[in-house]
Formats: C-alpha cells, structure tokens, sequence
C-alpha cells in the first residue's frame, strides 16, 4: 500500500505511484470542520493544527499545507494585523496603517528573532504538532512568504513598487532583514518537522514586476533561503498565484522541485504546452480554479477540470492535483473531497 | 520657448517615462504659454497615461512604472486644474471602492487612473467600503455610476447587497453599476444585477462609455 | 343562490346577477355612474338588476363589486390626513419629500427617525424609540391616519412592526407599513403605497358603510366583496385595510368577464367604454399583471394590477378639426350632444343659434371654488344652468384681460366640462345606442361635416376609419413590445412607423399584413361596433359574446378570494448559511429553508385569505431560483398564493 507520503515524493521526482496525489490546499477551510471561527483559529496554533488534522481525515488529501494567512510574517516586525470574524485574517498596511510610513521606516527595520515573534512562533507551533502526529505517513509542507511580499504588507505594494524605483537601497536594506529572519523561520520549520518549504513568490508574474526588478528586489536575496532548505535535505516548492508567472526566473534562483500555480505561465498557451515546455526541469502543482471551479462550482465542475488536468499533467509523474491558491476558505469542502476522488477516478495510464 | 505641440509630447512623455519633476516643468511651461490647461491634460498627460495603461495590459510595463507614471499625472494634474477655464465636460462621475471586507486595491486604483485618463470624474472610496457608503455618496456626488471589485470570494456577494441599496432607494435603473475583480465573471456580474462587467483596466473604460451612452 | 356583480365605469354602473351554480346570467342593468357619490349610482343599478330578474333578496348569497372610487379618489388629492413616519432613510428625496422634486407626497407631516435594516435584514441602526413617541405625540391631534415606511422593511418588518404597535397603544385611527402592501424592495414605491392607501381608507370606508346600509335595507345579508386591482377579491374587512389595492379593479373585472365570457385561455380582450378603450391580454388562462405596480396619476405604487393599456378613445372621445383642417378623435373626452341635450333641453337651440357643436359648462368641482372676484365672475358666466360656446363665453367677458389664460388654467385643472360631438353621436344617428337625443347628434354631425365640406355620411365612415386604426395601431404596439427587445428607441420608433405604414396601408403597392395569433374579444357596449374590424385588420378571430356591454360586471363576481405571501431565500456566501426573509431566519441547509418558507407562507397566505373571506382554499406556489452556471445557488424568491371561492356565508354583524 503506497502512503501519500512516498505517492508525492514520487511525484516531485518525475515518477508515477499508483495515482496522482490530491493537494487541495485546505488551510483557512479546515477551522469549519470544528465549527471555529476564523479570528480564534488564526490565533490558536493547536485549534488550527488540530482542524487541519481533522479536515484531511474527512477530505482524504494527501498532505498539509501550514499556511495560516499572509500577513504571519509582517507581524514579526509588530505590523497591526485585522481579524475578521469570518474572513482571512489582513495586514492593516493595506487599511490604511502601514508599519512603513516613509521611505525613512525602511531603515529602521532591525533583526527579530522568528522562534519568538508574534504569529511565527503560533506557525512553528503548528508544524510541530501536525510533523509529529501525521509526518509518517502524509506529506508536511512548511510555508514562507518571500521578503518582496512580506515587506509589502508592511508597506502596501504600490508605495513599495514607487519606493523600489525611487529609493531602491532602502528597500534592499529592508529585504536584506527581513531575508534574514525569514531564513530563521525557514530553519525553524524545518527542524519542526516539515518535509518541504513552500516558498510564495508572487512578484514573479509579468503583471506585478518586471524580471529585471525581480532579480534586484527578491530573487538575490531569497535564494539563500532555498539553498538552506536543501541543506536541510527538505523539498524547495515555489507557489505562485499570479497571472503570467516567470518560469525561468524561478528556476534560476530557486532550482525548485516543484512549482505551484493557478494559471498558465509566461508565455504558456495550454496544459500541454505548460508540460512540454517545463514538465522535464521542475514537477508541477496546480491548477484547480478556486473561485471559478472550487469556490463555485459543483463536485462535477471539479471532476470535469480536474479529469483534464491529470490527462495533461500527470503521465511519466511530475504533477500533482493542488488548488491553484488556498483552497477557498468558505468553499464546499466537498468540492476539496471531489478532487480526492478524481485523483482516484483517473489513475495512471499503464503504459 | 517651446512650441505647443512640443510641451504636449513633453507632458506625455514625463508621465510615461514617471518623471515627476520633468513633468512638473512641462506643466509650468504649458501654463505659462498660455495653453488650454483642458488640452494639457487631455492631449499630454492622459495620452501617456493611456499609452502606460495599453503597455500593462499587453505586459510591456509592471506595476512599479504604472505607480510612477499615476504620480506624474497626478502631480501635473493638480498643477493645471486651476486653470481649467470651464469644468470639462467629463462623460459621467464614478463612484469607486474595493469592497466591504477586502483590501486589495492595485486593480481597483489602474482602473481609476485609466478611467482619469478619460476624463471620467472618478471619486474614490478607498478599500473595504462599507456597503451603504456607496449609496451615501452616489447621492452626494450625484454620480452616474458605481465601480466596486473584489479579489476576494469571502466579499464578492457583498456587490448584490449594494445593488439591493440602489433598487431599495430607487436609483437603480439611473445608477448604473459595474463590477471587476480575478474571482467576478460576465455571469457573476449579471447574477447580482451589474450592468457591466470588465476584465481588465482598458475595457472597464469601454464599459463605463458604453454605459454612459445608455446602449 | 344568486350573485350580484357590480361595475362602475366612467360614464355606467352596471350590474349583472347570476346563477352562483352554473354562472347563467339572469339579469342585467346599466345605471349612470354618480361621480359625486359612487353609491348612488351603485345602489340604482343593483335595484334595477334585482327588480329585472325577480331573485329574492335572501336569495343573494354574494355581492361583488368593482369600482374606480380609490382611482378617482386618488387623481382629485382626496383623503384624510396622514402622518408619516419614515424609518432609516437619510435621503428624503428618494421618497419625494424634497421641494426639487416638486412632487411632494400628499401627507399632513412626516417625521423621519433613525433606524431601518439592511439588506441582510440585520438592523442599520437601533429603532429611536423616543423620536418615535415624540414624532406622534406632535401628530396625533392632527391627522386620521398614519403610514409607516422603514429601509429594507421587507427584508425585515421589525421597526415598522415596532413603530405600529407603539401608535396602537396611543389610538385607533389607522396605521399602515409599507411591508403589508409590498413585497418587494423599493422604499420609494412602498412609502407611496402605504400613503395613499392610508389615506383613502376613509373614502372606501364610507362607501362600504353605504352599499352595506342599502344591502340591509333590502334584506340582502350576502357578503359584500371589492374587487382588487389584480381581479381578485377581497371582504369589507380586509378591503378596509387594504383599499389601495382596489385601483384598476375596473380594468382588472373587465379582463376576467372577457376571459370568462369568451371561455379561452389565450385572448386579447378590448374594453370599448365610454372614456378609454382597455386593452389586455390573457395568455394560457393567466391575466397578465404589472408586478412592478401599478402607476395611478403619476404615483408608482407597488400595487400589483392588472396591465392594461388605456388608449384614450372610447364613445365618449372628442370628434374635432384641428388648426390644419384635419379631422381628429380624442384623446379628450366630451359629454356627447345626444346625452347633453337631455340635460340641457335648450341645447339644440343653441346649436341653431351659434353654429357651433361644441360648448362649454362648469364642472361640479368647479362651482365649489370660490376664488377672486375676477375667477368669481369667470366662475358665474360658465356655471349658469345653460351651456356656453367659448366664443360666447369671451364676448360675455370681453372688458376680462386674461379671458384666455383663466380659461386654459381652469380647463387644464379639469374644471371646464366640454359638450361636443362624440362617436356615441354617430352611434346615436345610426340608430345603434339609441339612448339619448338623436336630433341634438344630428345636428352637430352635420355642422362638423359642413365644415370638412363632407356628408354626415362620410363623416361617419371617417371616424369609424380613425378609431378602428388608432385601436389598432395600439394593439399591434402592445403585441409588439410584449415580445421584442430593441437595442435603442430609434430602433423602436422605425418598428412602430412600420407597424403604422402595415395598418394603415400607406404602403403604396406593397402589402405587409400583419396577425394577431389570439383572438380579440370584445366587451363593453359598442364593443360589436369595432371589434370586428379590428380584427379583420389583424387576421384574425373577433368574439363578441353575449352579455358583452356588462363583461365587467360578470368579471367582478367571477373573480376569486387570493393572497399572496413573498419570501426570499438567500445564501449569504461568508457563511454558506440559507436566510429566509422577511425576517432573517438562518437555515445551514437549502432544503429546510425551502420548507420552512413553504410552510411559514402558507400559514401566512391561508389564514390572509380567509380573513379575507375565502373558502375551499387551494395554494399555488411559484418558486424562482437563481442558479447561476459556475455559482451555483444564489437565492430563491418563493411566492405562496392562497385562492378559494367567496364564502357564501353572512356577513359579520
């Protein structure tokens, strides 16, 4: 019997198992299953740990992903965060109370220690309880924002994005700090127990910044971070939500074994296209719709787009079925078991 | 002293290239040749906020560049507005918010500057808006129309709720509503009573003509 | 047992009794229609019916009648003083309260409190209990009644519930919520709706008390029904507090007689009256209804009515030359010569006399006013006993400077009544309505034809020409706009030249026709005289049943006891929960939301019905989901509809 832990590293290492691993990203959905709402579960490391736990037991996926929201790393450095009752938890940067006010703030962000900031600390926490009761035999995937995304929560990316043109050695000091802490996360992490470091570089995307930008306001700085994670003989998996994204650009800083995406690449037109032009250099995660598809749709939208998928993605290994994005917070959490079940309804072709 | 057409192309260029001061300088230079400060606007600066606007949505230019050029309007912006010698006729006023419970504001603000670039008289009510601000303003204003997204699935059904405002207190057929967003659809839109929908900043200005028009 | 149907139209209360078993008419009656009080009018038709067909008074086990008392009552600004408290609304323009939108509504004060709910049905703000107290306290000793009109009441009744019961525990003069009237968002529409129903319930109570007075008198103890706007009909006790309802119930009769009488599920039915010709359409044995409300001198209410479309031409429309020569039918409606001249026995006189077939007489209103001495004198000259040319009325007040400007005011307010030749003339001379003077039609028909330089004979044919294309043209209009959309009005204007050029002919050599697939029936008096040809212009059927000039009558007795309830299920996407409104009952599941609704609309609509004086009710549920493809479900609106017959059973004493 394969465990879903050796049917993904199967997967990322270009191999077929009995079937493609299902990764519905169920991270802000998992409090429903215990009735909790979002402000407490956000700020309770053992009710969120203990609702993923209980989430994948119903689902049936294949591995956790521990992101809790966005705005966990910023409020290292004591940026106020909003808990709404029922939604994702915010930075307050983008309501109006940035911790970077000027381009002077840059300047004056120190070195935090990430095993006893604020919301990291709840984050490690978390990785310890689901790596020990569940890390046998299902995959544990850490999560890090990236020091471009994280200092935009503490600035707003539209200040950022002028700063970066205006004033571009502060912002390099601020990303050398919080690169470093993020480092510190990252480690931290990994000794919990996780097996792979999900990395989320969203900037990468041709309709956010330019790759030259990229390289100069995150990739310098971040790579350090995925040098450290194979150190660590854990998986580097980069996750990028946003439209066009740089497959190129990642791969060269990141040398990713999987990459995890909504939508098509930069200069991809299909799913076979997508697995023809990159299928060979890094495994791929992805693409289930969430709003259109898991957030709106029904079980049979989801097998339909999933069934598709697998046809495209999956032979010779190197994909597995994952939410394009965190699995929608207020989704059917049937449409997260309906893509268990497709990846068992279309199993790998015996070739 | 330069002629006119080249402080137009000036004005244009600064505000593509995101050069504030240069702008600057070719705001002064057109107020004092005495020209159309309406012209400058539309004929200089707005034309190179539509050519940042055709770049971004064809991936020539990032969102860094489209801030630094919405600086460079701004500024020339505020420079001439008191010389305008009448109120341009703008096609419509535009009621603007990222709604209710929702924070992301980067496509909601390249939709603002684009409609601004045409002209559009847009008033803009931030992010997370509460759902009856909306209404309150579009009575304030008198505008023609109200613009909301959302990137969030949590938020997007607030839209509905808002409509329900606009047809409660009997401006909804003069109101006109559009609404954009990664998660809203052409059928989304409808379903909660939009009468237009665009996927992207250039098309929302179509849209907005489109409705302004009443075809 | 018997039944009494009743309908008071512009110019005829008539009155038809029936057999309740089988619907055989026994008798039928037509009596003038007394503007100055309705009952009048109504209890002569109803004794001339009894007497006709020999029925026992015990032997009427229903009463039913249609009548345009709430209309007119509306359009002439009568009705008590109302207090008005709206709940929750910051812009009082919206509900026409501001003096730029120059129509302000017909209330005594208005209060505006804090409050009101959301769309979610969730309270906007705390109700002001204490502005409320304070708001009747002031009004109280000044008004008769009281309508209360809360933001999102039909999400959520709550404060306007609040509001009623605080101004019960004060007194007993009546207070109306706009959520009773309406079920639908519109606080505009629901605030007019409660107002004007609020102030006319006096007008109808009135009228109830009287036609109740005379039905006692002659021994009758059947129940006395109203018919609703939307055909249905409704008891004393509910009429009462819902007398709004009752406009267009004329209309509404009509469309139910003709549908009735023509024994077909698929109709237009054409009400040829005195004043305006009524056109509307049955499609698969439903009346078709206007479910945004019903428009009633400029006021959108929520009234759920019948959609009927009035064309200003009935016999009763003004046949006159205008400045180019042209000879032209309405839309103004005049008191025809043939009916004058039984008032006025010097009219054919005058008409010698002057040369003119058109003269001028006060209104009933008008010898109310009492104005400046100069409005006074203008007042005397038209109010004497005897009609007056205009000319006649300008030499008489010559040494007046604003002669002209006085008359045109006072016309335009509908003080000035007109006499002047009508097609009910031309029926008369031809012997087809022979009611009234024939020699005073005569005579005016042939002054109007001198003057075309045209025969009595042509003149005839001319008119009978214009309103059978003018009815026509306005029925291929309706069918229609009924089926097609058009990107822009430009579009629609070219469709209706073309429809224009089709009936008319004016095509030169070709020849479009064009077919109506449903027939048209015809009801009203000189329904037989147009209809057919009508129809001949649309290719298609013309019914003109037995019992035509009283369809209305027969479609007030006819009609059902109903009431409807309105729920609205919406999923509230943050929390995947159900919520049932008004109210905001919260389900986790669709399925138990749907059955709480069906279960809670039907106790509703069932005992509303009753009240309202239904027995052997059955339920009708319509259901209209939103399911969006890619979204799922997004909301339900659940209509639960109780009908039954009218009890037959007594009064309440």
């Amino acid at each position: 019997m394969v465990t879903s832990l050796e049917r993904i590293v199967a997967a990322l290492t270009m191999q077929e198992a009995d079937r493609v691993p299902a990764g519905p990203l169920v991270c802000g959905a998992a409090r429903r299953v215990y009735g909790i709402t979002y402000d407490k579960a956000a700020r309770n490391p053992e009710l969120w740990a203990r609702s993923l736990i209980q989430s994948q037991k119903m689902i049936g996926h294949d591995g956790f992903l521990l992101l809790v929201d966005l705005s966990v790393e910023c409020a290292a450095w004591g940026q106020s965060v909003d808990y709404p009752i029922e939604s994702t938890p915010i930075t307050k940067a983008l309501k109006g109370d940035p911790l970077i006010k000027t381009t002077e703030d840059y300047e004056k962000l120190e070195y935090v220690d990430a095993r006893k900031a604020n919301r990291m600390k709840d984050v490690i926490k978390i990785a310890e309880i689901v790596a020990k009761e569940k890390g046998k035999e299902l995959g544990v995937m850490g999560f890090v924002y990236g020091p471009a995304g994280t200092l935009s929560m503490m600035r707003g990316l539209d200040k950022m994005s002028i700063d970066l043109k205006r004033n571009p050695s502060a912002v390099k000091k601020a990303l050398k700090v919080i690169n470093d802490v993020l480092l510190d996360y990252t480690v931290a992490q990994m000794e919990a127990g996780v097996h792979a470091i999900v990395l989320d570089v969203l900037f990468a995307s041709k309709f956010i910044w330019s790759r030259s930008v990229y390289d100069e306001f995150e990739g310098q700085f971040c790579t350090k971070i995925a040098d450290e994670v194979r150190k660590h003989n854990c998986v580097v998996i980069l996750h990028n939500c946003g439209q066009a994204t740089y497959f190129d650009t990642m791969i060269k800083w990141y040398k990713p074994t999987g990459i995890s995406i909504h939508y098509l690449p930069d200069g991809v037109t299909s799913l076979q296209d997508l697995k023809e032009k990159w299928g060979k250099q890094t495994a791929i995660l992805g693409l289930m719709d969430c709003p259109k598809t898991l957030y709106m749709g029904t079980e049979e939208d989801v097998i339909r787009e999933a069934k598709a998928q697998i046809e495209a993605l999956a032979p010779g290994g190197g994909f597995l079925l994952c939410s394009g994005c965190e699995f929608p917070p207020n989704a059917s959490l049937l449409n997260a078991r309906a893509m268990v079940e497709a990846c068992k309804m279309f199993p790998y072709k015996k070739s | 002293m330069a002629t006119k057409e080249e402080i137009l192309a000036g004005l244009a260029k600064a505000v593509i290239d995101g050069d504030v001061d240069t702008a600057k300088k070719w705001a002064q230079a057109a107020i004092d040749s005495n020209i159309d400060a309406f012209e400058a606007l539309t004929k200089g600066c707005q034309q190179g906020m539509k050519v940042m606007g055709d770049r971004y949505s064809a991936g020539e230019a990032y969102i860094p560049e489209i801030m630094l050029s919405a600086d460079a309007m701004y500024t020339t912006m505020d420079m001439l507005r008191p010389h305008l010698k009448a109120k341009a006729v703008a096609p419509g006023t535009i009621v603007m918010g990222v709604i209710e419970g929702d924070v992301h504001d980067i496509g909601k603000n390249i939709v603002k500057m684009m409609l601004e670039a045409s002209s559009v008289n847009v008033v803009d009510l931030g992010r997370d808006v509460p759902i009856a601000a909306f209404v309150d303003k579009v009575k304030e204003v008198n505008a023609n129309a109200i613009g909301m997204s959302s990137l969030m699935t949590t938020c997007m059904f607030k839209m509905k709720d808002v409509v329900d405002m606009l047809v409660e207190q009997g401006l909804k057929p003069k109101v006109k509503v559009m609404v954009g967003g990664a998660p809203i659809s052409e059928e989304f839109a409808k379903s909660v009573g939009a009468d237009g929908y665009a996927p992207d900043a250039a098309e929302a200005v179509k849209v907005f003509e489109k409705l302004m028009r009443g075809a | 047992m018997f039944g009494v149907g009743i309908s008071s139209g512009g110019s005829f209360t008539d009155a038809v009794i029936m057999d309740l078993k089988d619907w055989r008419v026994i008798a039928k009656a037509k009596s003038p229609t007394t503007y100055q009080d309705f009952s009048l009018g109504i209890i002569s038709s109803l004794d001339k019916v009894l007497l006709a067909s020999q029925i026992p008074a015990d032997q009427v086990g229903l009463v039913s009648l249609a009548t345009t008392l709430a209309t007119n009552a509306i359009i002439e600004g009568r009705g008590g003083r109302i207090g008005l408290i709206l709940i929750g609304i910051k812009h009082l323009e919206l509900v026409g309260l501001k003096p730029e939108t120059a129509r302000d509504l017909p209330v005594h004060s208005v209060a505006s409190i804090v409050g009101g709910h959301g769309p979610d049905g969730i309270e906007a703000a705390p109700l002001d209990v204490g502005g409320v107290r304070e708001a009747v306290k002031h009004m109280l000793g000044e008004v008769d009644g009281f309508a209360v009109s809360g933001l999102f009441s039909v999400r959520n009744p709550e404060h306007e519930l609040t509001v009623k019961r605080m101004i019960a525990q004060t007194c007993s003069k009546p207070v109306v919520c706009g959520h009773e009237l309406a079920g639908s968002l519109g606080i505009y529409e629901r605030t007019v709706t409660a107002v004007l129903n609020a102030r006319i319930i006096p007008i109808i109570e009135r009228l109830m008390k009287e036609v109740k007075g005379a039905l006692a008198q002659r021994g009758i103890s059947a129940p006395l029904m109203l018919v609703r706007g939307d055909g249905a009909l409704m008891n004393e006790a509910v009429a009462l507090e819902r007398a709004i309802e009752t406009i267009q119930s004329g209309p509404a009769a009509s469309v139910i007689g003709g549908k009735f009488l023509a024994s077909k599920d698929d109709v237009v039915v054409m009400d040829i009256g005195s004043t305006t010709t009524i056109i509307s359409t049955v499609k698969a044995g439903t009346v078709k209804t206007d479910e945004s409300g019903a428009t009633i001198s400029g006021w959108k209410t929520r009234v759920r009515a019948v959609d009927a479309d009035a064309l200003g031409n009935g016999g009763d429309s003004r046949i006159w030359i205008d400045d180019a020569g042209r000879l032209k039918v309405g839309p103004r409606r005049v008191m025809p010569l043939a009916f004058a001249s039984i008032d006025f026995p010097t009219l054919k006189e005058k008409i010698a006399k002057s040369g003119s077939w058109e003269f001028i007489n006060a209104s009933k209103a008008m010898r109310k006013v009492d104005g400046s001495e100069l409005i006074n004198r203008f007042i005397g000259t038209v109010s004497r006993l005897e009609p007056i040319t205009l000319d006649g009325l300008k030499n008489e007040l010559s040494d007046v400077p604003v002669v002209d400007h006085l008359f045109k005011t006072l016309d335009e307010a509908g003080f000035i009544a007109r006499i002047g030749l009508t097609p009910t003339d031309l029926m008369h001379i031809k012997g087809l309505f022979p009611l009234g003077d024939i020699e005073a039609a005569r005579m005016g028909a042939e002054l109007l034809a001198k003057t075309l330089g045209i025969t009595a004979e042509e003149l005839f044919d001319r008119v009978w020409k214009i309103m059978v294309h003018k009815i026509t043209l306005r029925l291929t209009e309706l069918q229609n706009s009924g089926g097609a959309s058009y990107s822009n009005s430009a579009d629609q204007s070219a469709v209706i030249g073309v429809l224009e050029s089709v009936v008319s002919g004016a095509l030169g050599d070709l020849k479009i026709s064009c077919t109506l697939n449903s027939p048209i029936v015809g009801i009203g008096a000189p329904a037989h005289l147009f209809i057919p040809q009508v129809a001949k212009e649309l290719n298609t059927e013309a019914i003109i049943p037995p019992n035509h000039e009283v369809g209305a009558a027969i479609g007030a007795l006819i009609g059902n006891v109903a009431s409807t309830s309105e729920f609205l299920i919406k999923k509230e996407m943050a929390t995947s929960n159900f919520v049932v409104f008004p109210g905001r009952h919260v389900f986790t599941e669709l399925e138990p939301a749907v059955e709480f609704t069906l279960k809670m609309g039907k106790e509703v609509s069932f005992a509303q019905a009753k009240r309202a004086g239904a027995a052997e009710i059955e339920f009708r549920v319509e259901r209209k989901d939103k399911v969006v493809p890619n979204l799922g479900f997004m909301w339900s609106e659940i209509k639960v509809t109780a009908t039954g017959r009218p009890s037959l059973e007594g009064r309440e004493k």
